[in-house]
């Protein structure tokens, strides 16, 4: 315990120079950065609880299909809306495929077969609507997807990015221990808390998973995404002694992982999403060897 | 407080899994046995009582509320432990203590709660109600899962096979919390080897192939006419005690 508290005061020590280095270039970077960790740093914990990995794969999916067919159905239907509108409307498009995965696993279907059909529907169907967004000369750029572009975020996208990345930290939070519960006792978490508890709890895990998702595609990428869902409970989970420490050591790697990719990206001018996941790895491998 | 099971058809997978006939009336507090073959039923009867398995026909009655088919209903009353729950073990590390205080938060508890000591009494050290569940043997973690059952605060206890993961020497201690507990509840035990559990049991209810063979006293129902039905040739005579083979009792 003594050398854990030690490793993460290191940690925490290092976040803070991660973070000041490139806040002094553009401090939108940095709390951008940081926002995006914490947010991903907390949904992690939640799906693994669960054992949802799952929605590691239908949720960044989805996020790719709504940023793809929303701006192309704009385009056609010749509406134009403010980046505020466009943001939500993807949000608000790509949630929809995770919430009915949630409800049909809820209802007893299969998470696999759930999962097939939702990824590779959602990945014919965008790559269809991006091709048509090319002949029409509409929509979000491939690269953005699959990259994500975080340093290039005007200060009101970034100021949404940021409301849309504390709601999914929020949410996260809030029912991480009615997963917990529900992952071990589903019995008991059929006998005793209230249906509308219950609701709400299907409700957050869906709010903090499409938030983080859907909510924040164009600034980290679909690609980023599957990294920053499953790697940091998997690295918390080999070096916690409990289930308190796991979402703080989460959200404290996630958050690390992020403000050290995009310090990185800035010195070696590399993409931060394919840095931010190539970290993490690296650190879920130490953590499997530390632990073995 | 009375449980009342009035002719009931349990359904599980599709099919039913479970009829029983007529009325069983159970009183608290006591000890009831649920015993028969494996696929018998013993499961689904549990099951049904903690509103969980779905319940086509008949009414199951705690002081005339019918909570069939009613987990949030059934859950003002019951406690479940689900058989082989010690086989269940989470991604995360979460702790006995922190398993143990979330079950009581989630049942709104929170008043003279203390965790560390329930756990010891069902012999989970203090070292281990810190330790992650996945570094636990099997037998501790089916002793956290009966400490969460019996430690709920609800008259009705649900066990089902609940020392399948102890060793002997735990199955005696476990049984004598099991036994201390229906002194204030009604509990209803399934297992295959009743005679841990004997001299407390107030009641036997016996199940094979989805049907109610019998229940009452202990004196009653394990009569060698009636164990012979339902178990045939695996029922041998021995120094005047009836024995079942093949790990039934």
């Amino acid at each position: 315990m003594t050398n854990n508290r030690v490793i993460t005061g290191a940690i925490a020590a290092l976040v803070a120079a991660l973070f000041v280095l490139p806040f002094r270039i553009n401090p939108m970077w940095s709390i951008e950065l940081s926002l995006i960790g914490l947010a991903f740093g907390a949904t992690s914990p939640v799906i693994a609880s669960r054992r949802l990995y799952y929605l590691a794969a239908v949720a960044p999916h989805s996020a790719f299909l709504a940023a793809s067919v929303v701006p192309l159905a704009l385009a056609l239907s010749g509406l134009y809306l403010g980046y505020g509108a466009l943001y939500t409307l993807i949000a608000l498009v790509g949630s929809i495929p995770i919430a009915l995965s949630v409800l049909a696993i809820s209802r007893g279907s299969s998470s696999d077969l759930v999962a097939t059909l939702l990824v590779a529907g959602a990945a014919s169907v965008a790559i269809l609507a991006q091709f048509a967004a090319n002949m029409e000369g509409a929509g979000i750029p491939l690269s953005t997807l699959i990259a994500g572009d975080p340093l290039f975020l005007t200060p009101k996208e970034a100021a949404l990015t940021s409301i849309v990345a504390l709601a999914s930290l929020a949410a996260s939070i809030s029912v991480y221990w009615y997963h917990l519960y529900t992952g071990i006792y589903p019995e008991g978490s059929l006998l005793y808390p209230s249906k509308l508890r219950r609701a709400l709890g299907e409700a957050g895990l869906v709010v903090s998973v499409a938030a983080s998702t859907t909510g924040l595609v164009l600034a980290t990428g679909f690609i980023l995404q599957h990294a920053l869902l499953l790697l940091p409970s998997i690295i918390a989970s080999r070096i916690s002694r409990s289930a308190s420490e796991a979402m703080r050591t989460s959200i404290l790697v996630s958050l690390a992982s992020s403000l050290a990719g995009l310090n990185i990206a800035l010195a070696l001018d590399l993409p931060p999403s394919g840095v931010i996941a190539l970290i993490l790895l690296m650190l879920a491998l130490l953590a499997s060897v530390s632990r073995d | 407080m009375e449980l009342r099971i009035e002719n009931i058809a349990v359904a599980r997978g599709g099919s039913i899994a479970l009829r029983i006939d007529g009325e069983v009336r159970l009183a608290s507090p006591g000890l009831v046995q649920v015993i028969g073959p494996n696929g018998g039923g013993k499961t689904t009867l549990l099951l049904a009582l903690a509103g969980l398995a779905k319940t086509v026909r008949g009414r199951i009655l705690v002081d005339g509320i019918n909570i069939a088919s009613d987990p949030e209903k059934a859950g003002r009353f019951v406690s479940f432990m689900p058989q082989d729950i010690w086989s269940r073990v989470p991604q995360l590390p979460l702790t006995p203590i922190e398993l143990l205080t979330l079950h009581y938060k989630t049942l709104g508890i929170v008043e003279g709660v203390e965790p560390e000591s329930l756990l010891e009494s069902v012999g989970v050290s203090r070292s281990a109600a810190r330790s992650p569940l996945h570094m636990l043997s099997p037998g501790v973690r089916q002793r956290v899962f009966l400490a969460i059952a019996v430690f709920s605060r609800k008259p009705i206890v649900l066990l089902d096979e609940p020392l399948s993961a102890i060793d002997p020497e735990g199955r005696v201690e476990l049984s004598r919390v099991i036994a201390g507990a229906s002194r204030d509840n009604l509990i209803l035990v399934s297992s295959h080897d009743p005679e841990l559990l004997l001299d407390s049991t107030s009641t036997i209810i016996l199940v094979a192939s989805g049907r109610l063979v019998a229940w009452g006293p202990s004196g009653e129902v394990l009569r060698e006419d009636i164990l012979e039905r339902v178990y045939g040739e695996l029922l041998t005579a021995y120094a005047g005690h009836l024995h079942i083979t093949e790990g039934h009792h």
